[in-house]
């Protein structure tokens, strides 16, 4: 293994796959809006992956239905935000950052909505030493991601945007329908430019903590990011995800960590949605999300086990405790529905003793 | 000579769109269509003002309706628009495909050949998916679920519409010479029937002919030179033929929409028609009503949304590289902006967006059969016209305060109504859906109709003429048949119920004394019970509206004693099934007698029910029924009931049958048990009798007898089991009910008293 070049954890988008907007950019020659890296149709082509006709190919970034991307995209052109709305784990977080990147060359806007937030997260802030010493000037302000990313006419991105106050939220609506943002104090106003949007991320489930009022849903284009539609296609996304986190392909490419996601992929999606996969009987769904983001940690995890106390492939013993932990949430509820799961479903599936063995260990 | 062959897309705006540029561009003198010559008297009826599309063309047998075609027509129809400007420019136009006549006689042979029924194929009989719409077809494959916009992106970029038709061409002909199918005999047959229509045109000295057909027919037509009159001639040669007449019926979108039978398979009409009408702002147009439809689905969509909308419609397209957005981006435009990325409430509105709800108007001067004239009297005279007029269902004389309508039958007008009604629906002409007041309610005075006119009743209208030239007489005709036809009571009670509500004059003799005929033969008890329900409904309406019944009442009387004697042999050696089965008829049968409330009747039937409750060989289920009843009726009391019940339930007999009488006796109702301690003692005790072993056996049975009871009914038995002393307390509460009976009573009386 050659040592990592760059010492993060993990690269920004725009980073890790710099080479393939380079050639995007490169081989673009539809018309681009105004301050965007590339043109509309080269963000999906991008998103979606495919091959350029100078012969690079672009990785895959979203498996799923190419429209939906296609309307987040179209979205952005117009001069109304973008919401992603889904269960945890529908990789929205993952599309609005590929789309930041993909567009202005910057996924780093960023603003996590939490529900201790102030406006200064989405306006601005104060560099209190130098206000006491210049007072109020631009030199004193600092900018929010928003604030930036409307001087530089960016798309910047919001997480989370329902954990946000209520009163927060309401500052988001004069940005973006007027697409300017007030600054009493300097008796200025900061005029977003050109190609200025933003992206926001909001969760399914967490509908009820703070709904955004009819004035700032109007201002959004919703999409609403679907679980993965077959077995297949989310093996699949667990797969490629995984393999790009651990920078190297060997650990699952081989035969049998293929099927142990495919395994892991069946019993999460089949308690997800109440019935097995062959649709022949029904089960109990237990409170945890089950998404495949978490599917994806739980290979991850089983991996980290395979190489540093294993010999390296993973095998069910070292996915055996992540299901689990990733099922349980609940102690008793959903303990019960585990058991019940692995005594009806999977101790009856001829191939998948060991799976129950491993799985009866842990439990 | 030029011959100009367009090749189109049936029924889509954009190729109707491209024929018209095409047309007036190079006027033609003459213009030639696919579509059999039955129709061409039909056509000058288009320019009529009454005439508002869509409309179909029925070309049917006369003589046998069931044989028929319809070839339907919209506004964006290519057809349509080229016949309208044909005729507006008063161009010549002929239709050359093979007459719907000899289409007929063709599927007759065919039938015949094969047994085969080959009726109900759609209009033009198209063999596949690719010859009956092959640009469709290509869009398809191309991966396009909006036809039109495959045609937008591939041809209507081109500066001459005359161009576009030359590149169908050009596809067709490679398509048909690759593909080197073998097209099935009658796509020949009418190929070789266009041909000669267009030879015709060019001996008559026509300089510039213009042909529209199909796009599958466009290279076999251009090459008709190529082909030898003779062969052609020779291939027509007798061919069966069977008199057809043609008529314009009206259409509606909904129709067109539905791929299978006669329509067109059209997926959005109502899109189609904007496309037509108004392409340059279509997508505004569909944007504002979905939003206004949602609107009224309680979504807060204001004109800032459809704005939004109506952009990321129009941004998508770009993206997808489209000239305009399709019905694909503007649906997912108004989910992202309107409905916060669910799809659920645009399903609401789609069919009003997409499909549409318009209905086609035919001009009064197109030649009807007689019995659609009177039809149309009676409509006018009963003033129902509004309701024929739409292509929804609504309640007859539904108001905001009152919903559901009405009518009262005491007058003269709404009695008018439902006779209609009821005659229509006898003629198999269902646009009211009938509902008494009350079910039983058959002798009140007020009727509820649901009225739902469909295009298709255009059909049923000409087949219900073959019954009369009347609407009266066909009723007449068509009950006066079916009376004679039928074999069994269930047919002719039923019709006998038709015919009273319908109050055809004339007809209630024949029906009732056939039915006398049939049940005189029938020995079946059950079969006969089962006549009774239907006789007795009758009878009870028909003396409400002092019609003579006499004759029915005679049938009656023929019925009930034959059924009352035949009750307790038919009771013997049933298995459980059959006296489940025969035990619902006993009850239903009982119900009847008591509304007929014939003393003589009631006689008859206390002695079977007697009979049957002694009868060793009978299976307990019934005879414990037998008892109930008897104590229902008042013709058991409460001290012989005991007796029965103790003899039923004594030692000696099998536990299994004890807990079926238990069963039949307790049928319906379990207040019995509750409010009588003699008898629930006795069956308490009997249960408590019983050792474990036979309890388990007979629990299944027991719980199937209980199960029938309310939720409170079983939890005051339970009670009452539990705590035996409950029981003084439930007679003091039946007391104390009583007295504040009593007491409102009283109460009443004297606010009566006082008040007057």
């Amino acid at each position: 293994m050659s040592a990592p070049k760059q010492q993060v954890i993990r690269q920004l988008a725009e980073q890790e796959f710099a080479s393939e907007l380079k050639a995007l950019i490169k081989s673009d020659k539809l018309t681009r809006p105004v301050n965007w890296l590339m043109s509309p149709q080269a963000v999906v082509t991008y998103i979606m992956g495919g091959k350029l006709k100078d012969g690079t190919v672009i990785s895959p970034k979203y498996f799923g239905n190419q429209r939906l991307i296609e309307i987040a995209v179209a979205t952005l052109v117009t001069d109304r935000a973008l919401l992603l709305i889904g269960i945890p784990g529908t990789a929205k977080t993952w599309v609005a950052e590929h789309l930041a990147a993909a567009i202005s060359g910057d996924s780093s806007l960023l603003v996590q909505g939490t529900s201790g937030m102030s406006e200064e997260s989405i306006r601005y802030g104060w560099n209190y030493a130098k206000l006491l010493a210049e007072g109020p000037s631009e030199g004193a302000m600092v900018g929010s991601p928003l604030f930036h990313a409307m001087k530089d006419g960016k798309i910047a991105r919001i997480e989370e945007l329902t954990r946000i106050p209520s009163e927060v939220q309401d500052n988001l609506i004069t940005l973006l329908s007027e697409k300017l943002m007030p600054v009493a104090e300097l008796n200025q106003t900061i005029q977003a430019q050109q190609g200025f949007n933003l992206i926001a991320t909001a969760n399914d489930r967490d509908r009820g903590v703070n709904e955004l009022s009819s004035a700032l849903r109007r201002r959004f284009n919703t999409v609403v990011m679907p679980l993965p539609k077959n077995l297949e296609e989310e093996v699949k996304i667990v797969t490629a995800r995984v393999n790009t986190k651990i920078g190297s392909a060997e650990a699952i490419s081989s035969k049998s960590g293929l099927k142990e996601i495919h395994r892991l992929v069946t019993i999460f999606r089949e308690l997800r949605s109440g019935a097995t996969e062959d649709g022949l009987s029904k089960l109990n769904a237990p409170s945890s999300t089950l998404s495949t983001a978490e599917a994806i940690s739980v290979v991850n995890n089983g991996l980290a086990l395979a190489t540093h106390f294993g010999d390296g492939t993973l095998k069910v013993e070292d996915l055996a405790g992540g299901i689990t932990g990733a099922i349980i949430k609940d102690p008793v509820q959903d303990k019960a529905i585990w058991r019940e799961y692995l005594e009806t479903v999977v101790k009856e599936r001829k191939d998948w003793k060991d799976l129950y063995k491993a799985c009866k260990e842990v439990i | 000579m030029t011959l100009n062959i367009y090749g189109i897309r049936h029924h889509g705006p954009g190729s109707a769109k491209a024929l018209l540029g095409a047309l007036r561009e190079q006027p033609p003198d003459i213009l030639l269509l696919e579509g059999p010559g039955e129709a061409e008297d039909l056509l000058p009826f288009i320019l009529d003002k009454d005439l508002q599309p869509p409309v179909a063309a029925l070309i049917y047998n006369a003589k046998d309706l069931q044989e028929a075609h319809y070839l339907p027509f919209a506004s964006f129809s290519p057809e349509f628009a080229s016949i309208k400007w044909a005729l507006k420019k008063e161009i010549p136009i002929k239709l050359i495909d093979l007459p719907i006549s000899k289409q007929l006689g063709l599927e007759k042979a065919e039938k015949e050949k094969q047994d085969l029924i080959v009726f109900g194929e759609k209009h033009g009989n198209e063999s596949d998916e690719m010859s009956a719409d092959p640009l469709g077809f290509l869009a398809k494959v191309a991966g396009y679920e909006d036809r039109e916009r495959w045609w937008e992106v591939h041809f209507e970029n081109q500066d001459h519409p005359a161009e576009v038709f030359d590149s169908i061409m050009e596809l067709m002909a490679h398509l048909r010479k690759e593909t080197a199918r073998t097209e099935t005999p009658e796509t020949l047959l009418r190929e070789a029937h266009m041909r000669e229509g267009i030879r015709q045109a060019i001996k008559d000295g026509h300089e510039n002919i213009a042909v529209v057909c199909g796009a599958w027919h466009a290279p076999i037509l251009r090459d008709t030179m190529e082909y030898k009159s003779s062969h052609d001639k020779s291939l027509l040669k007798g061919l069966p033929k069977i008199n057809c007449a043609a008529t314009w019926i009206p259409w509606n979108y909904e129709q067109l929409s539905t791929a299978s039978g006669y329509g067109a398979g059209v997926i959005s009409p109502e899109w189609y028609h904007l496309l037509f009408n108004n392409r340059e702002d279509a997508d505004i147009r569909w944007m504002t009503k979905a939003g206004r439809l949602l609107r009224k689905k309680d979504l807060s969509t204001s004109s800032a949304h459809i704005i939004g909308a109506v952009d990321l419609a129009r941004s998508l397209a770009a993206l997808r590289d489209l000239p305009i957005a399709g019905i694909e981006e503007l649906e997912e435009a108004a989910i992202a902006t309107f409905c916060e990325g669910n799809a659920a409430p645009l399903d609401l509105v789609r069919k009003k967006l997409v499909v549409g709800t318009r209905v086609g108007k035919v001009p009064k001067v197109i030649p009807v059969i007689p019995f659609q004239k009177d039809m149309e009297k009676i409509i006018k005279a009963t003033r129902l016209g509004k309701y024929r007029d739409t292509n929804e269902s609504h309640w007859l004389k539904g108001t905001m305060d009152k919903p559901k309508g009405g009518i009262d039958l005491r007058e003269t007008n709404d009695l008018l109504k439902s006779q209609f009604l009821h005659r229509l629906n006898l003629l198999d002409i269902p646009w009211g859906a009938y509902q008494p007041a009350s079910e039983t309610d058959l002798g009140g005075f007020k009727e509820y109709w649901k009225l739902h006119w469909k295009a298709s009743f255009a059909m049923r209208i000409i087949e219900a003429g073959m019954w009369g030239n009347t609407v009266e007489d066909a009723a007449r005709n068509f009950i006066l048949k079916k009376a004679k036809e039928a074999k069994d009571l269930n047919q002719l009670g039923t019709l006998l119920q038709q015919t009273l509500l319908a109050q055809v004059p004339n007809t209630i003799s024949s029906v009732v004394s056939r039915l006398k005929d049939v049940s005189a033969s029938t020995l079946n008890i059950p079969v006969l019970i089962k006549s009774v329900g239907p006789l007795v409904n009758s009878l009870r309406y028909g003396s409400s509206r002092q019609m003579n019944m006499m004759q029915l009442e005679e049938v009656l009387h023929g019925i009930i004693p034959r059924i009352c004697l035949g009750i307790p042999a038919a009771g013997q050696s049933l298995d459980e099934d059959a006296s489940q089965d025969f035990q619902q008829d006993l009850f239903t049968f009982n119900q009847d007698l008591q509304l007929l409330d014939r003393p003589e009747l009631l006689s008859l039937w206390q002695e079977a029910l007697e009979k049957l409750s002694i009868s060793p060989s009978a299976n307990p289920l019934l005879i414990g029924f037998a008892n109930r009843m008897l104590l229902d009726a008042g013709w058991k009391n409460l001290q012989e009931t005991s007796i029965s019940l103790s003899f039923g339930l004594s030692k000696a007999q099998h536990k299994q049958d004890a807990a079926l009488w238990i069963e039949g006796f307790l049928f319906g109702s379990g207040q019995l048990l509750i409010y009588q301690n003699e008898l629930w003692g006795l069956i308490n005790n009997w249960v408590q009798g019983l050792d474990k072993e036979d309890f388990e056996g007979i629990l299944p049975l027991l719980r199937r007898g209980f199960a029938d009871f309310s939720e409170t009914e079983r939890e005051r038995m339970l009670d009452k089991a539990r705590h035996p002393e409950i029981q003084n307390k439930i007679e003091e509460e039946l007391l104390e009910l009583e007295k504040s009976v009593l007491s409102d009573v009283q109460d009443l009386l004297a606010i009566i008293s006082g008040s007057n």
